[in-house]
């Protein structure tokens, strides 16, 4: 029955066998080489990327027999005696289990005793971050003027909890977290070693699980070992360690693009009644969101991703469905899942379904063209009644969400602007026979307000911006806007690249006509008119206030009264 | 399961067993002990998990059986009794034992939820002195480490090489070593290490009698077979470091002085040294050992010299008090050797009457404060 | 034992550790991870038992204990010599006999009910004098045949120095011994012990399975086992702890939060407020968690029936008319998402000990803006 585990039957014996650290271990080995060997390190990095197993070779390396030596030869009772912890002159303390003043005490005594047979009396101290303020003071005191038979040599996970006095008497190296090629690459040697049938893939799928650590690496393909009786596949990996099928999330995506709630429920629920870990869900759901966004971004891509040419087709055609901005407001709901998973006592039923039906419910923004498309199918004047119809089959199958039309909503500002709509739009405006109607004058005029509250629901900001315009004239679909002199700084706004596109497309289609605009200033007027708008609009505004609220309905219905104006009070 | 013996046979042998039961446990069976009645004598058993201990005890078997109950709870009702003898009956479910003029039932539990105990194989057994086996134990136990993150250190390496027996302990700061011979030992036992407890342990079993005692060398348990009591411990994994690499070849720089007056003098001079190192000054200079501390806590010192016989170059060398008063407390003579190099080196302590290899003490010097 | 072959014999959990076991490939440290209550440690138990077992079983290519045989019936019972169990100690149980005295009374609360939920102080540890023994006991070698376990329960309980001394033992168990812990995350265990180990997740149970369960080992009624196996969503434990303290108080204390919930949607918020007042204590911490966790519950319950139309999806079967009812204020997940995060904040603040009932006023006025927002 005495198995093994991988990670200490492949503990790395040498400084070459350690696994990417060679920043770390060539530096040690050139100081040993030198003959500069420091009397204090400090070995900084996550867990299972090699520092003790690092510490332990440098321990090796300096009381082996015939050390100080570049490579330790690991067979005389030192390098032995150091291999199985058993050597009387290198002590493994771990801070976590001494962390107060009188086990540093007792160090800071002990220290004074000669090595027995080594060259150094080394003392390797895990976890140092663990120590007790006080218990640094105490170390210090020892690290300030070592005697010269000692050497210690300190390990942290948390670098930045260990105090600038001991820093600053160490030598300082930060081991690396691995990279996905580097642990796949490890991992296949040791397979081939277990005459371990494993696919690459798999392999590959172990290494990104791992995130960066050997040991993480390691353990998992020892369960993996454990588990599959023969070849393992990418599948076997997913049983072996209960991750999340893929398939899975590919349904889940196609529900949530397909606006199926139900189905995003169903397989929740599935996730539950398999047990898999919900955190596992929404790590997996954000890696497959991940692929679609670089899919989405260039699809050329690929090969920045880690999948397999049958899975690529598969991502690629989900990414079609998908904007940049669509996959951004994904991901930012399953971050915001994954925060509330690890940190809120909320229940994770609830916050994985709640979420999963946010995302289904998503307005997608649909590409320009799509649109444009669609009505050339479908010539239709009233594009916003058109979506409804169309059956769920037929959903599934077309490339083309509803072609309602939304735009990027304004919580997403942060998403990069969808650069493919608006490098469409301009060349939309060129095809004259793509909407219907010619705009006049006196039709812009009475639909300005609609349009401009209308817009305001999508770009406030923006669309606050444009309601300081005064509309000039309409010439051969070319609306000239004239601000103020006081404008000046919105005139600005309105015409960068990407705001007058939009205005542009949100004009068109509000008008049903193709338009172009344009913007001046006029520096004479100082916005008089514009004034009184204002005014009207907060008179219309305290009118509404007013008519609504069930106090003063009250009020008038008791006092039999009406209303014959509206005052503000200042 | 029935049988009657005399209290007073019975209470000894509980004493003995009830050394290995532990007070508490997490596992409440092991405050019971396992009570069997074979032919003619019942056993009874006890364990801790790490020591077992089954006591055999000759008396008149009625029905064979066995059971389990309370150790303390029998081992004070036995106690208290007046010397009669004691007849013991079980039920599935409770034990009653019978005095003259009267009874105590006990509640007792089924023999197989006692943990199983190791079993002994005789065939292996190889005899030893019981009085060389308690001399080892008391002259190396001390040396032992209790620090856990080397746990080897914590127990006592014993080798048997060809006619010789070996034991060794060392926390890393002192180390003590005694052989003996034995012209029974043939060919060679794996090396095992024991943990101080059960050797310590042995020589309250055998007392002052110098009887033989079996030795099994298992492979993961040590038996020490005393006919009618058997003790079992489990043993310590291993390996355990190479001590022979630690001890310095021999030298020429001996000194030889009285012991009395040495531990004496450096018990007075340590009352001023560190409270944690309880570093002594050695200075040996023509055929003087001066003794000195200094302790800046309490703005003290202390010298004392003493007469040696030493004729090699000035040393200076740092020791801690208590481990050499510990040291010189196992050396049954009026004079010891200290064998010394330098003042970073390890050095060795015998004594003229037992030769070096057969016993001596090692002890690391501290680095002297500049 | 019935119980066994339905509820972890079957599970995928166990697949993954009887693999191990058949190939003899068993790690030297495991994390069985999931809800309390769930199952987690009959796995580690039955798991300890197959590796000890004279008599090992093969049913459907999966390796179970036979349950019968000397060890098996002792590893069951607890009371193995190869099987060391450590439980969160709460601090002022620091000395050695006190901390056996804790852990004792623990491992007979699970001899009685292995689904049962330990109660446990928040800061817990291991004595450091405990952390020693199980050291020093591991350093010695055992008999060869036997795999030892050491099985720690509610492992993100234990925190401190001396939790970490044991753990430390976790880098390099010796041979033949197998570590098992026992947590609800991953994530609550330090990342350099969650390295180690290899994490297998149990499984919520099946609410059919646990109905069966409490049925058959107590006196629950069909419609108690139906509704506690439903709430207490895939945890056994749970179930049962509810239908232990299952009284008129405790029902009521149901309904009243019940109440309370739906008057947020009914009520001017005033209302709901000095109903608050009535009927809470407004000073017990416990009461507050207990109704902030039914409301998210019911939200959950509310979110899912306003898409699914589904009854059997409700968990709170006791108020599923009410639940049908408010799902008609759901139209997107947009209220429940927000009554939610509303829910979660109280809970934190909460934790950090602010005043409960300015809390619960907060959480009662924002709440009933949240949803009447939605009614306009």
């Amino acid at each position: 029955m005495s198995y093994v585990v991988f990670a200490r039957k492949y503990r790395p014996m040498s400084f070459d066998d350690v696994v990417a650290q060679e920043h770390v271990t060539k530096t040690l080995q050139n100081g040993i080489k030198n003959d500069r060997i420091g009397q204090g390190y400090l070995f900084c990095g996550p867990r299972g990327t090699g520092k003790t197993t690092t510490a332990r070779i440098l321990a090796k390396a300096i009381n082996c027999a015939d050390g100080p030596a570049v490579n330790p030869c690991g067979k005389c009772d030192a390098c032995e005696e150091i291999t199985k912890g058993v050597s009387l002159d290198v002590l493994e303390i771990d801070a976590a289990s001494n962390t107060g003043v009188d086990d540093i005490r007792t160090i800071r005594e002990n220290v004074r005793y000669m090595p027995t047979s080594g060259h150094k009396r080394i003392y390797i101290i895990d976890e140092i971050h663990r120590l007790s303020a006080s218990a640094f003071d105490a170390l210090l005191k020892t690290l300030e003027e070592p005697p010269p038979h000692v050497m210690f040599i300190f390990a942290t996970t948390e670098p930045l909890k260990v105090p600038e006095t001991i820093l600053s008497r160490t030598q300082r190296f930060d081991f690396k977290l691995v990279s996905i090629d580097d642990l796949a690459k490890h991992l296949k040697m040791i397979a081939g070693k277990e005459k371990l049938d494993i696919s690459e893939s798999a392999l590959r799928l172990v290494a990104r699980k791992a995130n960066g650590s050997v040991r993480d690496s390691l353990s998992l393909l020892d369960q993996i070992a454990a588990f599959a009786d023969g070849a393992v596949s990418e599948e076997k990996v997913i049983e072996a360690l209960g991750l999340v099928d893929k398939q899975l999330l590919f349904d889940f995506v196609n529900a949530i693009s397909n606006k199926e709630k139900l189905t995003t429920l169903q397989i929740i629920k599935t996730i539950f009644e398999n047990g898999v870990d919900s955190k596992d869900f929404v790590a997996e759901l954000m890696e497959h969101l991940r692929i679609l966004l670089v899919l989405t971004t260039d699809k050329s891509a690929s090969e920045l991703l880690n999948v397999s040419a049958d899975d690529l087709t598969e991502y690629q055609k989900q990414a079609e469905n998908y904007s940049v901005g669509d996959i951004i407001r994904l991901m930012k709901i399953g971050s915001s899942m994954n925060n509330d998973l690890k940190f809120s006592g909320l229940d994770e039923r609830l916050i994985l379904e709640m979420n999963a039906v946010k995302m289904a419910e998503i307005e997608s923004t649909v590409k320009f063209e799509q649109v444009l498309a669609y009505l050339k199918r479908n010539p239709v004047h009233n594009v916003s009644t058109a979506s409804t119809s169309s059956n769920q089959a037929e959903k599934k199958k077309s490339i083309i969400n509803p072609p309602k039309v939304t735009f990027v909503k304004p919580q997403a500002e942060q998403a990069p602007p969808p650069t493919h709509q608006h490098e469409t739009n301009s060349e939309a405006s060129h095809k004259p026979d793509e909407f219907p109607n010619r705009v006049t004058l006196p039709m812009l005029q009475t639909g300005w307000k609609k349009f401009l509250s209308a817009f305001h629901k999508k770009r406030p900001m923006l669309a606050s911006q444009l309601g300081l315009v005064q509309i000039n004239d309409v010439t051969n679909s070319v609306v000239q806007f004239t601000y103020p002199a006081s404008g000046e700084n919105s005139k600005l706004i309105v015409e960068k690249n990407d705001n007058i596109n939009l205005i542009t497309e949100s004009m068109s289609e509000h008008f049903q006509a193709k338009l172009s605009i344009k913007f001046t200033l006029d520096k004479n007027n100082t916005s008089s008119q514009q004034r009184t708008d204002e005014k009207e609009n907060a008179n219309e505004k305290l009118n509404e206030l007013v008519s609504n609220s069930s106090r003063i309905k009250n009020l008038i219905e008791k006092v039999e009264g009406t209303v014959i104006g509206i005052k503000k009070v200042t | 399961m029935k049988f009657a013996l005399p209290k007073s046979r019975l209470f000894n042998y509980l004493q003995h067993v009830l050394q290995v039961v532990p007070s508490k446990s997490t596992l409440p069976i092991l405050t019971n002990i396992l009570i069997e009645a074979l032919d003619n004598k019942i056993k009874i058993s006890a364990t801790d998990l790490d020591i077992s201990i089954t006591a055999s005890i000759d008396c008149t078997v009625i029905k064979k059986g066995s059971t389990s109950i309370p150790a303390r709870i029998l081992f004070d009702i036995i106690k208290e009794l007046p010397e009669s003898d004691i007849s013991f009956e079980a039920t599935s479910s409770r034990v009653e034992i019978k005095i003259p003029n009267g009874s105590y039932k006990i509640a007792s539990v089924a023999p197989d939820e006692f943990p199983k105990l190791p079993a002994v194989n005789t065939k292996k057994e190889i005899k030893i002195s019981g009085s060389d086996l308690a001399k080892m134990v008391s002259k190396t136990t001390f040396a032992c480490s209790d620090d856990e993150t080397r746990p080897a250190l914590n127990g006592v390496l014993w080798q048997t090489k060809g006619d010789k027996m070996l034991m060794v302990a060392t926390d890393g700061h002192r180390l003590a070593k005694m052989s003996v011979e034995n012209k029974k030992l043939k060919g060679l036992y794996d090396d095992v290490i024991v943990p101080p407890k059960v050797l310590n342990l042995i020589p309250k079993f055998i007392g002052d009698t110098d009887k033989e005692i079996g030795i099994i060398f298992g492979e993961n348990n040590i038996i020490f077979n005393m006919d009618d009591i058997v003790l079992t411990s489990r043993l310590i994994d291993g390996p355990y470091p190479n001590f022979e690499q630690v001890i310095p070849a021999s030298s020429d720089k001996k000194m030889r002085v009285s012991k009395d007056d040495l531990s004496r003098a450096v018990k007075r001079v340590s009352i001023l040294s560190n409270s944690l190192t309880h570093q002594v000054k050695f200075t040996l200079k023509d055929a003087s050992l001066t003794l000195s501390t200094t302790n800046a806590d309490v703005g003290g010192e202390g010298k004392e010299s003493l007469e040696c016989d030493y004729n090699g170059d000035e040393l200076e060398l740092g020791y801690n008090a208590i481990y050499v008063n510990d040291i010189l407390n196992k050396m049954d003579a009026d004079e010891v050797i200290f064998e010394l190099s330098s003042s970073v080196a390890a050095g060795i302590i015998y004594t003229p009457s037992t030769p070096r290899e057969d016993f001596l003490c090692l002890i690391m010097p501290l680095r002297l404060a500049d | 034992m019935n119980h066994l072959d339905k509820l972890i014999y079957t599970s995928k959990a166990w697949n993954i550790l009887s693999g191990a076991y058949k190939q003899k490939k068993t790690s030297s440290t495991y994390l069985l991870y999931g809800k309390e209550g769930s199952g987690r440690w009959l796995h580690a138990i039955a798991f300890t038992a197959l590796f000890n077992c004279e008599d090992v079983k093969e049913v459907d290519s999966v390796f179970r204990p036979c349950g019968s045989c000397r060890n098996c019936m002792n590893i069951f019972n607890l009371n193995f010599d190869a099987l060391k169990i450590v439980v969160p100690i709460p601090p002022h149980e620091n000395k050695l006999d006190k901390a056996i005295d804790f852990t004792l009374e623990a491992i007979q609360t699970k001899k009685a009910e292995p689904f049962a939920l330990l109660t446990s102080a928040k800061t817990t540890n291991i004595p450091i004098s405990l952390a020693r023994e199980i050291k020093k006991s591991l350093a010695l070698r055992h008999d060869k045949g036997q795999i030892r376990v050491v099985l720690f329960y509610k492992m993100e309980q234990m925190r401190g120095a001396s939790a970490d001394a044991l753990l430390k033992m976790i880098e390099e168990p010796p041979e033949d011994t197998v570590i098992i812990l026992i947590a609800d995350k991953p994530d609550s265990l330090l990342p350099t012990i969650q390295s180690r180990s290899q994490k297998i997740k149990i499984p919520r149970l099946a609410s059919e399975d646990m109905k069966e369960y409490l049925l058959e080992n107590g006196d629950a009624t069909e419609h108690l086992a139906s509704l506690f196996s439903k709430i207490s969503e895939g945890s056994l434990g749970q179930a049962i702890a509810m239908l232990e303290s299952h009284g008129d108080d405790e029902n009521n204390q149901r309904a009243i939060f019940c109440m309370l919930f739906k008057s947020l949607f009914h009520d001017s918020g005033a209302d709901t407020l000095s109903q608050m007042n009535e009927y809470l204590t407004l000073r017990d911490r416990s009461e507050t968690f207990a109704m902030l966790n039914l409301w998210q519950m019911l939200v959950r319950d509310v979110g899912n029936f306003a898409v699914t139309r589904d009854e059997n999806e409700i968990f709170n079967i006791d108020f599923s008319a009410d639940i049908q009812q408010i799902a008609g204020y759901f139209h997107s997940s947009e209220l429940a998402l927000q009554m939610a995060e509303t829910i979660k904040i109280t809970l934190a603040d909460l934790e950090r000990n602010v005043h409960i009932q300015g809390a619960l006023m907060a959480l009662g006025l924002k709440l009933k803006a949240q949803i009447s927002s939605m009614q306009n």
